[in-house]
């Protein structure tokens, strides 16, 4: 489906003959046989640096699937939460994918993809914990960082349960691996970083509380830049293979009934 | 400065403040008298034991002073659960803030029977009491008479700093204010709230510690 329409894209262009407008929309990049994508470099497991000081994580490699959809060459360039739109508004990249949510304010200056992937937040145990969701919870102890959302969710949703709370997300991690709670809420990546690090102890989902979607960064008038996204999201989704990769890299596929914009 | 108190949103969390005022009470009080016995005994090792008991003394002394109490609350509630004794926040807590009052005021105890003179133990043994007993009427009453008001310094300021268990999750008033604050962003107010509180019971201790001094040491006439 990607060579179809990249070669109806070249058709295109062949055959109208002209090209770069202001704005660097599908054609452009075909046109250039290069994709510029920001990706984050200190925002582990979306985009760092591996032992090699090579760029990997999530977001990297859905900007190689992207590349790879194009049929065109990938420029990876690093961003940072502060300057990943601006880079966008300012044409210096094509595309960003930075574990970025979507809010009206940033969609005043840059378009937003549908979601390719979701943070998550939710409640995690042991693997063996025989606990199928928050109904099935009996007094067993909670370790949760204050204030968090996680924190408002589970009070909200478990008032009488035996929650203990601290101070930030690594203080309730020591208490749980060192047994003084028996389960943990907190956001998947880091359940998942935990689990990597100690694989025998590695902590399941007994229920998530809320995703926070994470979307691809488009610039502003660039209808046919983002319908292709939006496509190509789309059919990765549908085929399993965003799912896969938010295994891999967050812990957990995605939900079923995931959104789209 | 254009700030909007409202105070009136502190009422909906008054349990847990009462709950946690009573728990720094309990800490505090339990802290003290345990905290006493080890200040005592630790004290008498150093300076009247034989050289074992005594390097036993001077180590946990050296130990417990030289270290921040945070670090030995951690090590109790974080580093133990591996060696497989687990304690509960309120067990680690009251263990770790005895084992560093234990410290302090055995120094402070030391001060006190160190000062005692020489001539006050000797009319002692003339008068046929044995060691301990020249210990227990002797040194240890005068002792603790003339270091008594460090001493109670000592335990004020440990129920001020008992608010730093707060951090391995112990519900005392501290931690109750911190939960009061992550719901209401009430900071300010939250806050003040208990400065009162810890003022009013800052002076509620003295009165307490005024009153055993004045029926220890003033009404009674040693003995």
């Amino acid at each position: 489906m990607m060579k179809y329409l990249t070669a109806i894209a070249s058709a295109a262009l062949v055959s109208i003959g002209i090209s770069a407008p202001a704005k660097a929309d599908l054609k452009d990049i075909l046109d250039a046989g290069t994709v510029r994508i920001g990706v984050p470099s200190d925002v582990p497991p979306f985009g760092f640096l591996d032992e090699n000081n090579e760029q990997i994580g999530l977001d990297v490699e859905v900007a190689k699937m992207i590349a790879e959809g194009l049929g065109v060459e990938l420029e990876l360039t690093t961003v940072t939460s502060a300057n990943r739109i601006s880079y966008l508004a300012t044409n210096r990249i094509d595309l960003t994918i930075a574990a970025m949510g979507a809010t009206p304010q940033r969609a005043l200056q840059i378009d937003f993809s549908s979601p390719y992937s979701a943070l998550s937040i939710g409640l995690f145990g042991p693997e063996d914990s025989g606990l199928e969701s928050l109904s099935d919870l009996g007094d067993q102890s909670i370790g949760v960082a204050r204030g968090t959302t996680q924190d408002i969710e589970l009070t909200e949703r478990m008032p009488d349960a035996n929650i203990q709370r601290y101070d930030d997300d690594a203080t309730a991690a020591s208490a749980y691996l060192s047994g003084q709670v028996e389960l943990f809420a907190t956001a998947n990546i880091i359940a998942n970083d935990l689990s990597k690090r100690d694989p025998d102890n590695a902590l399941a989902p007994i229920e998530i509380f809320r995703y926070s979607p994470t979307h691809v960064g488009v610039p502003k008038g660039n209808p046919e830049l983002l319908r292709w996204v939006d496509t190509f999201v789309f059919y990765n989704l549908n085929n399993g293979r965003l799912s896969d990769l938010t295994e891999e890299w967050l812990g957990q596929r995605l939900p079923e009934s995931f959104p789209s914009m | 400065m254009n700030y909007d108190f409202r105070f009136s949103s502190l009422l909906a969390y008054r349990d847990e403040l009462v709950e946690g005022v009573l728990l720094t009470l309990q800490l505090s009080a339990a802290t003290i008298v345990i905290g006493l016995v080890i200040g005592v005994v630790v004290a008498a090792m150093r300076t009247g034991a034989p050289g074992p008991f005594k390097a036993i003394a001077t180590v946990y002394v050296e130990t417990i002073r030289n270290t921040p109490l945070l670090v030995q609350l951690f090590i109790i509630f974080f580093g133990l659960p591996s060696l497989g004794l687990r304690f509960t926040a309120n067990e680690a807590a009251l263990l770790g803030l005895s084992v560093n009052l234990g410290a302090y005021s055995a120094e402070i105890i030391r001060a006190g029977i160190e000062s005692v003179r020489k001539s006050q133990i000797e009319a002692g043994h003339a008068l046929g009491m044995n060691g301990y007993q020249v210990f227990r009427y002797v040194i240890l009453f005068q002792a603790l008479k003339s270091i008594y008001p460090a001493l109670t310094s000592q335990f004020i300021l440990l129920m001020l700093m008992s608010s730093i268990v707060s951090t391995i999750g112990a519900n005392e008033l501290f931690h109750q204010a911190s939960f009061i604050d992550s719901r209401t962003f009430r900071s300010f107010e939250v806050y003040s709230a208990i400065t009162l509180i810890y003022l009013c019971l800052t002076l509620v201790f003295r009165s307490v510690f005024l009153g055993i001094y004045w029926s220890v040491f003033v009404r009674r006439p040693a003995r």
